[in-house]
């Protein structure tokens, strides 16, 4: 089960960058510039600022899941709760996802079904696995 | 006018329940009995009290009770994974387990299981449906949450502190998922199957 879990991180690792990556496309596809443009300017920094942080932080633990998969599975203390935090944080992406934006209202290609049911593998299958590095950790499988 | 009796209805049960429950912490002896006789003296006065819809919360009883054991299965999953993280960070305070399981292993009678069973429904009328629904059709989901805390309260003259945060956590969806479903079978099923499965088919600890 471990090496499943080991793969299964690897490809979240992998995904998490895409997805960091691509964050880029969706600002230009959901036209981000123009509705700035309308908004107080205070307001648009410091919704650039959350956007950035959260980006960054998705890049960084994609990184460490990536080249450091073992480090999230080594039973310890400090495995276990940085696998609850990452279970909950894209439990949460997917919730938001499925019961609080409305994707079908979205300009362009981003709003096509098979965008957003690529998005939604993504989040359900980076969820996944850290749920399955979580359960390891705590000893479901063993 | 009757949302506001039923919030002001809904407020005096939370804040009396606390002091009836201390009172009978000193007159009746043991855990199940002393929960049985409070939901004994509170579901009928919470049913004269508050006026709610109740062919709209008792409705489609096969496919609402089917949602609450599916929700419960999954509750039963975050309290397994939540249990697992506080007896690692935690293991002091994840032992208080051991006390409320040993109230069980201490008696484990057909009388006990009877009353677990009368206490629940008894949650339900009385935390769910009188002061939960009141208090989220003024305050959304911060209706919720005063419920959570007013169960969680209940629980504080005799009950564990981790007893007691159990309650605050898995009273709030239960809380929430009456919410959502206006449907007493949903919230109910989740609440006895999650409870079984808690206390006697897969125990925690």
């Amino acid at each position: 089960m471990d090496d499943l879990t080991l793969w299964g991180l690897r490809i979240a690792g992998g995904g998490q960058i895409a997805l960091a990556l691509l964050h880029r496309v969706a600002m230009r596809e959901l036209a981000w510039r123009e509705d700035f443009a309308r908004i107080r300017p205070l307001n648009a920094r410091l919704f650039k600022g959350l956007f950035g942080y959260v980006t960054c932080m998705n890049f960084l633990f994609g990184l460490l899941t990536l080249l450091g998969p073992g480090l999230l599975l080594d039973h310890s203390t400090l495995a276990l709760l940085v696998a609850a935090f990452l279970a909950a944080f894209w439990t949460a992406r997917v919730m938001l996802q499925l019961f609080y934006y409305r994707w079908r209202e979205a300009p362009g290609f981003v709003g096509r079904w098979y965008c957003r049911a690529m998005l939604m593998s993504g989040f359900v299958g980076i969820a996944l696995a850290y749920w399955l590095a979580l359960c390891c950790n705590l000893g479901a499988f063993a | 006018m009757t949302q506001s009796r039923n919030v002001k209805a809904a407020i005096a049960i939370a804040a009396l329940s606390l002091p009836l429950m201390y009172g009978l912490l000193h007159v009746v002896d043991g855990v199940f009995a002393r929960m049985a006789v409070f939901y004994a003296v509170a579901t009928p006065a919470c049913l004269l009290a508050v006026k709610l819809d109740w062919k709209k919360l008792l409705r489609d009883l096969p496919r609402m009770a089917g949602l609450g054991l599916a929700l419960a299965l999954v509750l039963y999953c975050f309290a397994w994974v939540g249990f697992g993280l506080i007896r690692r960070v935690f293991p002091e305070f994840a032992a208080q387990s051991h006390e409320f399981y040993g109230w069980m292993r201490d008696d484990g009678s057909l009388v006990m299981w009877l009353l677990i069973l009368f206490v629940i429904v008894g949650e339900e009328i009385v935390w769910r449906v009188a002061v939960t629904l009141p208090l989220v059709e003024k305050w959304k989901h911060w209706g919720v949450l005063a419920g959570a805390a007013g169960f969680a309260a209940m629980h504080l003259p005799w009950g564990p502190p981790l007893l007691i945060l159990a309650a605050f956590v898995f009273g709030g969806c239960w809380s929430f998922i009456i919410w959502r479903t206006q449907s007493l079978w949903c919230s109910l099923a989740s609440h006895l199957l999650w409870d079984a499965m808690v206390m006697w088919i897969a125990p925690l600890a």
